[in-house]
């Protein structure tokens, strides 16, 4: 592949939106804006005309259901499919082609795309951006029809070699109607990490890196190319260490991937048969899709706060809903649990009236600022509780620092139930209601709250920050920042067996959850749900895979037996590599 | 049943107003009432069975929507839209 008459080697830095690595050669996709001359035909010619544009539609709608069933079921491909679906079903289109062919004479191919242009021109003239934006997918279904009427191929690459596709702008229907097989990348110039193009490419695992600025006008067909996925660079004419290097990068990446498929297939269950539930953490509702594609269990932690833009209004009901719901339905049956917001010390709050503090981590953050803006706070339980019909939601209540606040945001929750009923809203009797245990004084008092809950979830991140008075942001003491400090443990260890007693799930989410050093030492501790990010499930599922109950069991005891955390962490590589020789 | 007509008036509440999926289930329902319905907006007036129709009339949040509906039932067609509009196009 390393062309020798190749031009000169480039990089380019871009956004990396989907991971992995692509080499090869490019294919360059030009917009295929089909230019129709006017053609008029005679009076007689009419119903001819007629029988081409219904053939055009049928072409059309089934070459759209082709592409629906192969890219699956709740798909964002077929979500935009549907989309043009309804549009080519739509009585409008058909009645205003068929008068335009009509009393114009027009060609079929003439007034099929006069009829467009009229419709995506008025989408254009809208004043909000959403509807403007609706003539991108009205031109794309000009595209499809006049492909039929026209004889112009596509901006499709299927049954070509596989290629990198460099293009300006991804269409949504020709990124639908790429062939994956035949796909090794994408490249674009404009684009960023919510553009249709780089869900698309995610939610089809193809490296793409988008926003690359002017680049793709400089491509020349052929050339090989790598698009970096990880990094977000694209190297044009690569020179042949750096191929060589990409190369191993690729493989890697391979490697990785086929024992994640591997994993994603087996449960996280010990060799002694004890199932653990491994659960994601997401921030937005999309990354669902990555957390089931990695075999996790539904979603420990939802983090709510993207929903709030900054420099907006907080987000209506409707916004919170929608979002919800969105995930929920794509979880089926497993669970959803949603953090109500939790602004604040690290999470900037949106709210432009917040007052500055001196010491935000111990201020007016979290649920303390929810209680107190009931206008922010009820919009959100109301939509949790009417989510709640729609799949295994659960709402999970940040920062709470015992019974007393626990009460107070329980209110919402029964306002919220009561005023739904009052109007007639379908909700369902019992939606499950839980804390997070990230400040030490719940950690004590779990005995008293696991009475009014109906699960517990371990932030360890703000525990260990709060127990041991580090901010763990702050270089100057991040190294006192310490997972396997005594009394982190001890704290952590109270909860699991209190909450193991009253038969309340309880789970831990925070980065001591994914890193595998401390599996063995928390599943001995007797966690059977831990919530961590995507991309560390099929190394937790690998680690929880190897090890039995009874042997973790009696590698925490151990572990509870050290006097500091460096003796912690000597005593788990102690305990785990003697489980790697039996 | 004999044909009838009937009108109503509602205001769009919820923050994305009438985007393709609410458009979706609102010519769905329209459609399945068996009646002709219309809307009509300052913006000028669609046929209620076509979200392309009711997507060109660009329907933002607080755009008052004046149904009329022609056809058996007409009373509860427009009644049913009226409470699916209201209701946030939560179906």
């Amino acid at each position: 592949m390393g062309d020798p008459d190749g031009g000169r080697m480039e990089v380019h830095p871009g956004i990396a939106v989907s991971p992995g690595y692509a080499i090869g050669p490019v294919a360059v996709l030009r917009e295929d804006g089909v230019r129709v001359p006017h053609r008029t035909v005679p009076a007689k010619a009419v119903p001819a005309e007629l029988a081409k544009v219904e053939k055009a539609f049928e072409a059309a709608l089934e070459e759209m259901n082709e592409l629906a069933r192969s890219a699956g079921a709740g798909t964002e491909v077929q979500s935009i499919l549907s989309t043009h679906q309804m549009l080519l079903e739509d009585p409008a289109l058909r009645a205003s082609i068929e008068q335009r062919l009509r009393e114009g004479k027009l060609g079929a191919e003439t007034a099929v795309a006069e009829a467009l242009d009229a419709i995506s021109l008025r989408f254009e003239n809208l004043p909000d951006p959403y509807f403007q934006q609706r003539a991108a997918d009205v031109r794309d279904v000009r595209r499809r029809l006049l492909r039929p009427l026209t004889g112009v191929r596509g901006g499709s690459k299927s049954g070509g070699d596989p290629a990198v596709i460099a293009v300006r702008e991804l269409s949504p229907s020709a990124t639908a109607s790429l062939d994956r097989a035949a796909t090794l990348g994408f490249l674009t110039d404009v684009g960023g990490p919510t553009s249709h193009t780089a869900i698309i490419a995610r939610s089809l695992g193809i490296p793409a890196v988008v926003g690359l600025g002017d680049v793709v006008s400089r491509i020349e067909e052929g050339a090989i190319v790598v698009v970096d996925g990880n990094r977000g660079e694209v190297v044009l004419n690569p020179d042949e260490s750096s191929l060589a290097r990409y190369r191993a990068l690729a493989e890697k990446h391979a490697a990785w991937m086929k024992l994640l498929s591997k994993l994603r297939e087996l449960p996280a269950e010990t060799r002694d048969g004890h199932s653990i539930r491994l659960m994601g953490n997401i921030e937005r509702p999309d990354e669902v899709d990555g957390v089931l594609r990695a075999g996790g269990d539904g979603i420990g932690l939802f983090r709510t706060e993207f929903l709030w833009v900054p420099g907006k209004p907080p987000p209506d009901e409707d916004e919170h809903f929608r979002a919800y719901v969105g995930a929920a339905k794509k979880l089926g049956g497993k669970p959803l649990t949603i953090r109500t917001f939790d602004f604040g010390a690290d999470k900037a709050t949106p709210d432009p009236g917040a007052e500055r503090e001196p010491n935000p981590a111990l201020g007016l953050r979290s649920i303390r600022w929810c209680l107190e803006r009931p206008q922010v706070f009820l919009p959100q339980i109301r939509a949790i509780l009417r989510a709640a019909t729609h799949g295994s939601v659960r709402c999970l209540f940040p920062m709470i620092s015992g019974v007393g606040e626990l009460r107070r945001a329980r209110e919402f929750v029964d306002r919220a139930r009561v005023q739904l009923r009052a109007e007639g809203v379908a909700v369902p009797d019992h939606v499950p209601v839980g804390v997070m245990v990230e400040i030490p004084s719940a950690a004590v008092l779990c005995d008293l709250l696991v009475d009014e809950v109906d699960f517990l979830s371990i932030g360890s991140n703000d525990l260990i920050q709060y127990a041991l008075a580090v901010d763990r942001v702050n270089a100057r003491v991040a190294s006192l920042y310490e997972p396997a400090h005594p009394a982190l443990l001890r704290l952590i260890r109270n909860v699991v067996t209190v909450a193991g007693e009253r038969n309340v799930p309880v789970s831990l989410c925070g980065e001591m959850a994914g890193d595998r050093l401390y599996t063995v030492l928390l599943v001995g501790m007797g966690f059977r749900d831990l919530s961590i990010s995507a991309r560390a499930i099929p190394e937790i599922k690998q680690a929880i895979r190897s090890i039995t109950v009874e042997q973790a069991r009696h590698a925490a005891d151990w572990c509870a037996g050290a006097r500091s955390a460096e003796e912690t962490r000597g005593r788990i590589r102690e305990a785990m590599a003697e489980l790697l020789r039996d | 049943m004999s044909a009838t007509t009937a009108g109503g008036e509602v205001v769009v509440r919820n923050a994305q107003g009438l985007h393709l999926r609410p458009a979706t289930e609102f010519a769905k329902l329209a459609m399945a009432t068996g009646c002709r319905v219309q809307v009509r907006t300052d913006a000028g007036d669609a046929n209620g069975a076509s979200v392309l129709e009711l997507a060109m009339l660009g329907i933002t949040q607080g755009v008052t929507l004046r149904i009329t509906a022609e056809g058996p039932s007409a009373g509860d067609a427009v009644r049913r839209l009226i409470q699916l509009v209201e209701s946030g196009f939560v179906v």
